[in-house]
């Protein structure tokens, strides 16, 4: 059996090779020496064939070669986050392109991002730009009622978020776990509109009616597709890649008890001490132009862009927004997170 | 001299990998617990939700192990009567198809086949039923093993003065009692300890939730006091199948397979096995548009699949030769053999967490392929280590006295009897780790390198996105490398079965 002693001798001396170029660590605490030829590294829970197209574009573009950390649907946007913060003593990323701004909002405030104001992004309303250019906000998300229109008629659906909650949806009503994803902005949003009372009533009176708490938004949506719900609480992009296999699926953009729907933006923000800030900042100049954020609307997604003449240009309409800023929501976070915890997830 | 310096190194190096992969990242993760001082975000109780998801869990666990037991009772007795020929060989690579396809993708068949047949199973049935047809391979060995080295004979008297159920439930039940429990054991931790199929059912059991914890949490006491209940379950039910399992062996002296004393009918288990194998396929390739989605998958993913396949074969590989390794430690350090199985059962979501705590600031593992590659060894490492027994006790024990008193030393011992015998059962074992290597996401979810995109992962993405021809190339895809290497394997094994 010399050949296997030599088969495993060989495997072992190959496997270290192989690790021998990983073993190059910067000093403690520290980013590593960036290498030009290092393509930026971007983390980023944007769905990914459409992540990859942008990038495509812009490695075309550029000439700048783009490696994306693309989230899972299990560990959403607050897993990227999660790894910036363990990364904190010696950051990876360069970028962070999120498909919400809420955990964008509290990694600016941990101070983990840089300051960086796009030249691209001069034509971006002021409500979808960081005061002191932490983040920028493109490409807006809807917070909507999904239902099938084949089992459910439009007029019966509630034209606000607190009819959810009424008696005759008992048992049909799915959201997803309000700890993760946007769900968790969206239950912070109705502790900023409506106080911090009336907020966990409304979600005592949605777990009393046996509300059925989903995996994520696009669970809820599997959910009303099964009929195990009629209603469900997600997200536009949700509803309309779904209809490409469900077509009577339909959504409806409910009020948020001001007389407006939350829309979340797409964030891009630059990460602090990352180890290629100069090719990151042209990525970033790219994601938030007028271009990029054309992309984005004319993707799966169909998000909506936060530039009045884009919308304009492609034929998009807003819907009324909510009165609530995202900073406002973003200090109720905690508060409403943990309180959901208490009363969903008891 | 080369046989020997590869046993020490071969030894050392698995002494080397199982502290790298478990100790150390172990050792971490409770250190930074302690050192945090922080307690889990929803107290130190649990709450209604979690018992809930946790008997959820056993819910569709206990029904699904059951049914498997009940799927692999004809291929458990076809294997255990036959002898060994080329037709036998087969039936035995058909017992590990399944065990290499990821289990997802199993569930994504199944729903299509059914779908197809215009029925919409409920998704708690669809989940049994995918890990039934999954895991039915671990009690057709294990209880044909049984069946040929003392089920069989103790039914063969029996028929002698009593009916054939009678002899069955008195004589051959018994005998097999604890091959019956050990598998039903093995199925159960696995079946608890899955995140793929519930996910893909549409299901939230106690693993998917541990996995939103993991992902979502950074302080890692919140994932490792929400492990407890199910690694506390996980342990015991390990613990009761592994007690079966040496209860067995205690009582049987006879371990050759090759007995046949009268020949059972293989038609079922060929009808069973192939139903089995072949229905997620069918099920797939149904919804399949057109042979040209295989094109663009491989235009769009080739980079993916191909690190996707070589991760996970060099990380089955490592974690066989690990496995291996600590099987052949002495009988104090076989206390780590033990651990490498405890830890294989422990929830992917833990173990992922706490190689990231563990290695975050050791930039060669966590920014490179050894991180991965160490999440895939501490998973499944415990095949090598039933692959390492299984050699050890595989009745070449004379075999190895004889060598022994001729002078032949443990490293000749081990390379010539233990590896040059029993090959065929470690690569088997390769390619069972290999292919859960495949599909392992929530480990590998916490550790994620953007260098290597993983098809577990985006094969979930594609379901989440409902892109249908994705999903349906991506599994097929997914089936068709490790279906061809256990078709290969068979091909050797079947070649000249007089020579083993």
């Amino acid at each position: 059996m010399k050949a296997t002693g030599h088969l495993i001798l060989g495997v072992s001396v190959v496997t270290c090779a192989a690790m021998l170029p990983g073993c190059r660590p910067g000093p403690a605490g520290q980013p590593d020496q960036a290498d030009a030829a290092d393509p930026v590294l971007v983390y980023c829970s944007v769905d990914e064939p459409f992540a990859r197209r942008v990038f495509a574009e812009f490695e075309r573009r550029s000439g700048i070669r783009v490696q994306p950390l693309l989230d899972t649907e299990a560990g959403k946007t607050t897993g990227l986050v999660n790894r910036i913060r363990r990364e904190a003593a010696r950051p990876r990323a360069d970028a962070f392109w999120s498909s919400e701004i809420f955990n964008t909002i509290l990694l600016a405030r941990e101070g983990l991002l840089e300051a960086y104001v796009p030249g691209t992004a001069a034509d971006i309303p002021h409500a979808y730009k960081d005061a002191q250019g932490l983040w920028t906000a493109i490409g807006l998300r809807g917070r909507v009622i999904v239902f099938d229109a084949a089992r459910t008629r439009r007029e019966e659906v509630p034209s606000a978020w607190s009819g959810l909650a009424e008696e005759k949806w008992r048992g049909r009503v799915a959201l997803a776990n309000p700890q993760f994803g946007t769900t968790r902005g969206h239950v912070a949003s109705w502790f900023a509109l409506w106080g911090p009372e009336r907020a966990a009533q409304f979600l005592r009176d949605l777990y009393d009616h046996e509300a059925i708490i989903a995996d994520g938004n696009s669970a809820v949506v599997r959910q009303v597709i099964a009929g195990r719900a009629d209603l469900g609480m997600t997200d536009t992009d949700d509803v309309w890649l779904a209809r490409r296999q469900h077509p009577s699926l339909d959504l409806v953009y409910a009020d948020q008890g001001d007389g407006g729907t939350l829309w979340i933006p797409n964030t891009v923000a630059l990460i602090k001490g990352a180890p290629h800030p100069a090719e990151a900042r042209r990525l970033i100049d790219f994601l938030v132009s007028a271009d990029g954020e054309e992309l984005l609307a004319r993707s799966d997604s169909g998000n909506v862009p936060v530039r009045p003449d884009l919308r304009a240009r492609l034929g998009m309409e807003l819907p009324a927004a909510g009165s609530a800023s995202y900073e406002q929501i973003a200090d109720h976070m905690t508060e409403a997170i943990s309180v959901a915890r208490e009363i969903l997830l008891r | 001299m080369i046989a020997r310096i590869g046993y020490a190194l071969f030894r050392w190096g698995g002494a080397g990998v199982f502290v790298l992969a478990l100790l150390y990242p172990f050792a971490a993760v409770v250190w930074t617990c302690l050192a945090d001082g922080t307690a889990p975000a929803d107290g130190w109780g649990f709450t209604e939700r979690q018992l809930s998801l946790a008997g959820t869990t056993l819910k569709l666990a206990l029904p699904a192990a059951g049914l498997g037991l009940l799927l692999a009772l004809p291929v458990a007795g076809a294997l255990g009567a036959g002898r060994r020929s080329g037709r036998q060989c087969l039936l035995w690579g058909l017992v590990v198809c399944p065990l290499l396809l990821p289990p997802n993708v199993l569930a994504f068949g199944w729903a299509r086949l059914f779908a197809g047949l215009g029925w919409t199973p409920p998704d708690e049935l669809l989940c049994i039923w995918s890990w039934a047809s999954w895991l039915w391979p671990v009690p057709a060995a294990l209880v044909g093993t049984g069946w040929a080295a003392a089920g069989r004979a103790a039914y063969e008297s029996a028929l002698l003065d009593s009916s054939r159920w009678r002899a069955f439930a008195a004589a051959a039940l018994p005998a097999l009692g604890g091959h019956l429990l050990a598998a039903a054991g093995i199925m159960l931790v696995l079946c608890c300890a899955d995140y793929n199929v519930p996910h893909a059912c549409n299901l939230q059991v106690y693993a998917t939730e541990l996995l939103a914890w993991a992902t979502n949490y950074s302080a890692p006491v919140n994932v490792l006091w929400r492990s407890v209940p199910l690694v506390a379950l996980l342990v015991l039910l390990a613990l009761g199948a592994w007690a079966c399992w040496r209860r067995w062996r205690a009582a049987s002296s006879v371990t050759d397979m090759s007995l046949s004393l009268r020949e059972v009918r293989g038609w079922p288990a060929w009808c069973v096995g192939l139903l089995l194998v072949v229905g997620p396929q069918i099920g797939l390739l149904s919804h399949l548009e057109s042979p040209a989605a295989f094109a663009v998958l491989g235009r769009t993913y080739g980079l993916e699949i191909t690190a996707s396949l070589g991760l996970a074969l060099a990380g089955g590989l490592v974690a066989i030769l690990t496995g291996l390794a600590a099987s052949t430690w002495s009988r104090l350090a076989r206390l780590g053999a033990v651990l490498l199985l405890v830890v294989g059962f422990l929830p992917g979501a833990l173990f992922g967490k706490a190689l990231a705590t563990g290695y975050v600031h050791c930039p060669p593992v966590y920014d490179h392929w050894p991180i991965l590659v160490l999440a895939y060894v501490g998973r499944f490492a415990w095949i090598g280590v039933l692959a390492g027994w299984l050699t050890r006790d595989a009745g070449t024990a004379e075999l190895e006295r004889t060598a022994r008193l001729e002078g032949a030393g443990p490293e000749q011992v081990f390379w010539r009897v233990r590896v040059g015998l029993h090959w065929p059962v470690l690569v088997c074992a390769w390619l069972a780790a290999g292919g859960l290597c495949l599909s392992e996401l929530p480990a590998a979810s916490q550790v994620a390198l953007p260098q290597y995109g993983l098809l577990s992962m985006i094969l979930m993405e594609k379901f989440h996105r409902f892109e249908e021809q994705m999903v349906v190339t991506m599994s097929l895809a997914l089936q068709l490398l490790p279906l061809s290497a256990a078709l290969l394997l068979v091909g050797i094994l079947g070649r000249d079965p007089g020579k083993r």
